[in-house]
């Protein structure tokens, strides 16, 4: 009987009173938590990939940069240590198809090892699998790779590279396809992977490797084995640096720039411009009705009551903006996904996102109706009706 | 033996000033005040004499420098501000010169808001607002009508039907004719008047017009704290 929502025309009569700037409030919101939803949604992008690389991975590269070279021979020394419970290697091939713009995420790798560690996020038919384990010219490639240029099983793919030219001056590494597969890890979906001894034979066997992965027993080993590592190497012509494969994926996306920081510090700006323009709607709305509001206290209103109004005013102007501003913001990430998927196949606005958004709503809320509570806390009911 | 109800209003030696700039303005000097049960009561003054104060005081929306204020046996002093607005809403109903409608809200909205805190069904309230705003005398059809679309007179029934739609045996008036024309004002005044005779409601109305006062069973001028009477020619 009595239901907070009876106040309910009251809270909405104040936002009707002035459409216009009511509906403006909410647009500025709207954009707000549009803006967040898609910058959320970039950063899942670019940062999506992160969770997705295993905890107990460390990543060794030489010490210089991702093109400067390591020994494969040191795979095998790693391994040896205490505390390693396998490791694979690659090489970054660094491939395109025609153009340099049609890049290839192509990798060299060790076909079993590599299988080993990846099977249990492959969707791939044994039989394939099989048939390039047999073929040491043939490649396995995700399957956006395959939507993108339209490759068929059994198809010769000229794959070419500017890193890696053959002694005879070739640039070109043509591969049959294999296999293609689908995976729940959406990076692997662009992926192609070839046999290291194809890299290795058509280089004239170089016998090197652009890092490798090493997966220990323990999480508790982590730093321990990648201190170790760098010790082991660290006087020898290839010194390595060695981080955990999170680490190793975030520094990388960082070499272009910290998009992280970058959203954040967008969204600062973003959100307090919001805060100042609500606080500013509420408190002249408040002002307006200086005279009203002392008269709901001469009614029996209390000021906690007249808190609780404005606060539930402040949450609608807010939750309204935000709601349909972070539904927008989904609905374009929908819509982009599929164009997007081969260059940001972690592009999505997660639950986590949209909760953080709500939570973020909830505060801004608050927040703005701040000062307009500390106007009702000075009003003086008798000044206000004197003032009419 | 019939015990004697208490005044509606007992002021004793009440006192209230202001600051202003650097003067200091008594508004009422050792005042005392009594208003009978039931008592229809026009507060004769001229501008500035205090009579907003002394309703404010008499309505707990403002306390004294000294003195006593009692409404029907209750020592306003004794009660806190949030025992002071729950007492309000029990027993006072104001009307207003300028209404304090809200103007998105329709008359009947308006009328609701003091019952929106008591622990009544959405179907009472509406039986309330619709007795309060008949007995108030706005005709049924724009009872779903916004203030913007009243006439002067019946946005202060619509205030009236407000102040009234609780109940309380205390109604404040402060210059509730002051915005009217002379015809819609004379018709508010016969309205107090009703509910005055028929509901019993004490009613205290400070006013400027002396054509007002007339309607008012009792006068009192004040001029600067200090009280003249005069009973309306019979």
């Amino acid at each position: 009987m009595k239901s907070p929502l009876r106040f309910s025309p009251l809270v909405l009569s104040a936002l009707r009173r002035h459409r216009l700037r009511t509906w403006l409030t909410i647009l500025s919101v709207l954009i707000a938590f549009l803006l967040f939803g898609l910058l959320q949604a970039l950063n899942q992008a670019f940062y999506g990939g992160i969770k997705s690389a295993g905890r107990r991975i460390l990543v060794s590269m030489s010490a210089e940069s991702l093109v400067e070279p390591l020994p494969r021979a040191y795979a095998a020394e790693v391994a040896a240590m205490k505390q390693v419970r396998r490791v694979a290697y690659e090489v970054w091939m660094g491939g395109y198809y025609q153009h340099h713009n049609q890049i290839l995420y192509a990798l060299a790798v060790s076909p079993r090892r590599w299988l080993a560690e990846e099977r249990r996020f492959l969707i791939l038919a044994p039989r394939r699998e099989s048939a390039w384990l047999k073929d040491r010219s043939g490649a396995l490639i995700g399957n956006l790779v395959a939507r993108t240029y339209g490759w068929k099983t059994g198809e010769i793919v000229p794959m070419r590279s500017d890193i890696w030219i053959h002694p005879d001056g070739r640039n070109t590494w043509p591969v049959r396809i294999d296999g293609i597969f689908s995976s729940t890890k959406k990076a692997l979906g662009e992926g192609l992977l070839v046999h290291y001894r194809y890299w290795n034979d058509g280089m004239g066997n170089p016998n090197n490797v652009s890092l490798l992965r090493i997966e220990v027993s323990h999480l508790r080993d982590l730093g321990h084995v990648a201190r170790s590592i760098d010790a082991r190497f660290a006087n020898s012509p290839y010194p390595t640096r060695t981080a955990s494969a999170q680490t190793f994926i975030k520094d990388f996306i960082n070499q272009t720039a910290d998009i992280g920081v970058i959203i954040e510090d967008i969204l600062a700006a973003v959100f307090f411009t919001m805060l100042l323009v609500t606080a500013n709607t509420l408190t002249r709305s408040v002002r307006e009705r200086s005279g009203e509001i002392a008269v709901l206290q001469t009614q029996g209103y209390s000021r906690p009551l007249i808190f609780s109004l404005i606060l539930a005013e402040a949450l609608v102007l807010v939750m309204v903006g935000a709601l349909a501003g972070i539904g927008l913001a989904a609905l374009i990430v929908q819509g982009l996904r599929g164009a997007l998927e081969a260059y940001l196949p972690y592009l999505a606005l997660t639950r986590q996102a949209i909760l953080m958004a709500l939570g973020l709503a909830l505060g801004f809320a608050a927040l703005s109706s701040l000062l307009p509570v500390l106007q009702v806390q000075r009003l003086r009911t008798v000044d206000a009706l004197r003032r009419g | 033996m019939s015990s004697v109800p208490p005044p509606a209003i007992q002021m004793t030696e009440v006192s209230k000033h202001y600051r202003r700039g650097d003067e200091t303005v008594h508004v009422l000097d050792h005042f005392t005040l009594t208003v009978e049960p039931e008592a229809f009561v026009a507060l004769m003054a001229p501008s500035g004499s205090g009579k907003s104060t002394l309703l404010n005081l008499v309505g707990g929306l403002d306390r004294p420098d000294s003195g006593r204020i009692e409404i029907a046996g209750t020592d306003l002093a004794t009660l806190n501000e949030a025992a002071l607005t729950r007492w309000r809403a029990r027993n006072l109903g104001f009307i207003f010169q300028l209404y304090y409608l809200i103007p998105v809200l329709s008359a009947a909205r308006n009328v609701e808001l003091p019952l929106l805190l008591l622990p009544l069904s959405r179907e009472e309230r509406h039986r309330r607002v619709e007795a309060a705003l008949t007995l108030a005398g706005l005709p049924a059809e724009r009872h779903r009508f916004r203030p913007t679309e009243l006439s002067g007179g019946q946005q202060q029934r619509v205030a009236i039907a407000r102040a009234i739609v609780t109940d309380p045996p205390l109604l404040l008036c402060d210059e509730p004719t002051g915005d009217l024309d002379r015809s819609a004002g004379d018709e508010i005044l016969n309205l107090l008047q009703t509910l005055n005779e028929r509901l019993r409601k004490t009613i205290v109305m400070v006013t400027h017009d002396p054509h007002a006062a007339t309607f008012a069973s009792r006068r009192i001028d004040l001029d600067k704290g200090l009280v003249g009477e005069r009973r309306p020619a019979t």
